[in-house]
């Protein structure tokens, strides 16, 4: 956006609407002229400039060729290559492709890598080539009006847009090497009668191949030097800071495929995605409809990988209000895309702006209808976030997956790590806890005899009798006093004696006729008999033993320091 | 006769056709005939397609002859792959033709250009819209023409037609081409509601609501097939639609529309509005 003021209007343009195509031509000219201003020529390439707005598609193909014919005085500038190699990958105008095959040949800098861009633009553009002007505005090239002269001698200073892309393809030189296979094939099919070149073209062509055709077999290529620039062909790393309206855009309504409401929220929060953009009238099958069945290739790819469902994919129109429900899911279909509750085709309820301003799309409109847009896929991180864009150029799905890929994987190991830090934060709480509450409960664990016939008798002080009748309160009675009249059992075999364990055995022999009958005073003098039994035990064991304290039962409740004593 | 024979021939039967067409001082019947007869051989070198071209632009040359010309150039461009390497040559020639005196084959070289989408072609129509003394044929023709490509930025011209039309028929060209035009819904439904319009034109609101607002079209097929006031064009329109495309439960529990269709059923005036009311309630009777 350098250079640009916050409107988007470059300084010193008249506001957009107000200027014609030829104001537009002479500023062209202007800037070319002005080695200072000229850097605000790349500025007129992107697709979002106010300049083309509300104008039409032919309009705008006039008015970036000229651009792009700029730069073949000025030579090409790095951050124009781009749009250069955007055109001859996915043009299908005569005239932008010529344009952008020869603004090409003023970049200071060529490579071997600008060889498979002007080889799949022959491709493209054969079947639609066309004579074009590249001396003056407009581009279309006319006949003159017939005098006798021949067609070739009139149409001196045309070209075509084959004729550029052998051009450039000869500007190349050896850096074409890699294209060799390509033109052979090509060739190939001409002499076959199936080629669509002119016997002039096919000349050339062959040319071209005699010259850069290696004599013996290439050395192995130097590393790097086969790719493109740096930034071009590689994805744009988002920082979280740079998504705008973040807030806006979370309550953005759609409607899906089957008429189905969903926000932004709902859909792109919690997992990534894979965002692309189309539009079902786009006439260009090399942007909007290959779009959607490489977004479809990418649905296979992620079943293939076991990612279907936690990755989710999108495609979004530009064109919401004529895309409806129905014709998204047309669309979609027939090219393949797989469509369920994690893989949609979306359209905004309200307006495109908010989403234009969120991801920038590369798009402009005259009125609601798309005029000019750039191909752009999105991943979206599990927060809805744009982490990664690709632009211009086509996307591989391969690459896009690995990129949404390297985002769930790094989603699931921050959520490993969260959920780590909240077992932390909950064991540094609930150990001490856990550990006062077992010294509580040691603590008033009955230890010795005298506190099992203690906690007895505050039953019966406290009246457990006068509780409603349950039928595991007795068992757990009698379990109890066998559990004391065991460990009373065990004290006096070591001690040789007796008295305590027969006291408190005619305690229990009272409490449970008492308890049965319903003896109140049975029950009672087994309490006291039973309690006498274990404190004169108790009493004897402190004699023969010192003391015993809580450790001695702790351990003894192990069963291992219990059996040595 | 072997294969290479029968080709040999062939082709001196193309080129003395060929010759016989472009020679001007042949009778022109002859010439229009051999042009029949030339197509395949037009491609076979620049030198013939240039010809062929030169006879298409020469105004000294009869007309029945330079639309013979013009017409073994269209045939030549459907072989496809053989035609590739005389497009750019042929686009140029019919551009230059943009202009011609003869208004038959000016406007047959208009639909060829306009077919493809050609901005050159878009720019000289909306230009004659505008500023009608530079129309190179008359405006609903123009109209019909840009309506080949919904990125031809016709849509504001073709509204302010609508709004003040020169002749019905470039009205209705005008509504055509902004058939494709989401923004224009609210006045197709205007049309649609206006009693007072035309009927071809609220028939034709009511197809291009189908596919621009098809919700809309569904309430306002009701409104007009409930309307004892409307024509029974229009309503059998309406249940043509509301047969074909409407919400099926609602539609099916509409107890006011299915008696008001039974009623046609039996009392319509026309036979194809009992039709469309019999093929509604084969579909919707509860």
């Amino acid at each position: 956006m350098g250079g640009l003021k916050e409107d988007g209007l470059m300084p010193g343009l008249p506001q957009q609407g107000q200027m014609s195509e030829l104001q537009f031509s002479a500023l062209v000219d202007e800037l070319k002229s002005d080695p200072v201003r000229s850097t605000l020529l790349v500025d007129l390439l992107r697709e979002d400039n106010p300049i083309y707005d509300q104008r039409g598609t032919a309009a705008i193909t006039r008015m970036r060729g000229w651009v792009l014919l700029a730069f073949e005085r000025l030579g090409l500038p790095g951050a124009a290559l781009i749009f250069v190699l955007e055109e001859l990958d996915n043009g299908r105008d005569a005239y932008l492709v010529a344009a952008a095959a020869r603004s090409l040949r003023s970049c200071a800098n060529p490579g071997p890598a600008m060889a498979a861009f002007l080889m799949r633009a022959l491709a493209n553009i054969q079947f639609h080539d066309d004579r074009v002007s590249l001396d003056r505005y407009g581009g279309y090239a006319i006949s003159p009006l017939y005098r006798g002269e021949t067609a070739a001698k009139e149409n001196t200073g045309a070209t075509t847009a084959v004729d550029e892309l052998l051009a450039t393809l000869r500007w190349l030189g050896s850096d074409a090497r890699d294209a060799v296979p390509a033109m052979e094939a090509l060739l190939a099919d001409s002499a076959k009668g199936g080629g669509t070149f002119s016997t002039a073209q096919t000349k050339m062509l062959s040319t071209i191949l005699q010259s850069v055709r290696p004599a013996e077999p290439a050395p192995e290529p130097l590393p790097g030097c086969c790719t493109l620039p740096h930034g071009i062909g590689a994805f744009r790393e988002w920082i979280p800071a740079s998504c705008p309206n973040r807030r806006k855009i979370e309550s953005i309504a759609f409607e899906d495929q089957d008429g189905k409401r969903i926000t932004f929220r709902d859909f792109f929060r919690g997992q990534p995605s894979v965002v692309a953009f189309f539009y079902t009238r786009c006439t260009n099958p090399l942007k909007c409809s290959l779009t959607v069945t490489k977004l479809a290739r990418l649905q296979k790819l992620l079943i293939t990988r076991r990612l279907s469902g936690r990755i989710r994919t999108a495609a979004i129109t530009y064109d919401p209000e004529f895309d409806l429900a129905e014709r998204l899911r047309g669309y979609g279909e027939s090219r393949g895309m797989h469509i369920d509750a994690d893989n949609r085709i979306l359209r905004t309820m309200e307006g495109i702006e908010p989403l234009q301003k969120y991801f920038g799309l590369g798009v402009n409109f005259i009125h609601s209808l798309v005029n000019r847009h750039r191909v752009e896929v999105y991943i979206l991180d599990t927060a809805g976030k744009i982490a990664a864009s690709f632009e211009r150029i086509q996307w591989d799905e391969n690459e896009v997956l690995d990129r949404a890929a390297n985002l769930l994987a790094h989603a699931n190991s921050r959520a490993n790590i969260r959920e780590k830090a909240a077992t932390v934060r909950k064991t540094r709480f609930a150990l001490p806890a856990t550990l006062s509450m077992l010294s509580l409960a040691t603590a008033f664990f009955p230890k010795c005899p005298v506190c099992w016939a203690a906690y007895l008798s505050i039953f019966g002080i406290t009246g457990l009798e006068q509780l409603p009748y349950s039928p595991w309160f007795f068992p757990i009675i009698a379990c109890l006093m066998l559990i004391n009249l065991g460990c009373l059992w065990l004290q006096q075999r070591r001690r040789q004696g007796v008295t305590g364990f027969h006291l408190a055995a005619a305690g229990a022999v009272l409490i449970v006729p008492g308890i049965i009958l319903e003896l109140g005073y049975a029950s009672a003098a087994g309490i006291l008999l039973t309690i006498t039994g274990s404190a004169i035990s108790v009493s004897a064991s402190r004699r023969s033993t010192g003391s015993i304290g809580p450790t001695d039962f702790a351990h003894s409740q192990t069963g291992q320091t219990f059996s040595s004593r | 006769m072997t294969e290479s024979t029968a080709d040999e021939s062939r082709q001196s039967l193309h080129a003395a056709a060929l010759k016989t067409a472009t020679n001007a001082d042949e009778e022109a019947g002859k010439r229009v005939a051999a042009f029949a007869r030339v197509a395949r051989a037009i491609c076979d070198g620049k030198e013939k397609l240039g010809d062929v071209i030169n006879v298409l632009r020469d105004t000294r040359s009869p007309q029945a002859v330079r639309l013979a010309a013009l017409s073994a150039l269209q045939s030549a461009s459907f072989s496809v792959v053989k035609f590739t390497p005389c497009r750019p040559e042929y686009l140029a020639a019919l551009r230059s033709l943009i202009d011609d005196p003869d208004p038959e084959l000016r406007q047959r070289v208009l639909g060829i250009l306009a077919r493809e989408q050609d901005g050159f072609t878009q720019q000289r129509l909306l230009e004659g819209l505008q500023q009608p003394e530079k129309a190179l044929v008359p405006p609903e023709k123009a109209l019909q023409l840009l309506s080949y490509d919904i990125h031809a930025d016709a849509y504001p011209v073709a509204r302010k037609i609508v709004n003040n039309p020169p002749n019905p028929a470039a009205k209705r060209e005008a509504l055509r081409l902004l058939a494709a035009d989401a923004a224009s819904a609210p006045m197709f439904e205007k049309i649609l509601r206006d009693k007072n319009e035309q009927l071809e034109m609220r028939q034709l609101s009511a197809s291009v609501l189908h596919s621009l607002a098809p919700k809309k079209l569904q309430a306002y097929a009701r409104d007009i097939v409930l309307d004892d006031a409307e024509s029974d064009e229009l309503k059998t329109t309406s249940l043509t639609a509301l047969t074909q495309f409407g919400e099926e439960t609602a539609v099916s529990e509409d107890n006011m529309l299915q008696k008001t269709v039974d009623s046609l059923e039996n009392e319509a005036t026309t036979q194809d509005l009992k039709n469309s009311a019999r093929n509604f309630l084969r579909k919707y009777r509860k």
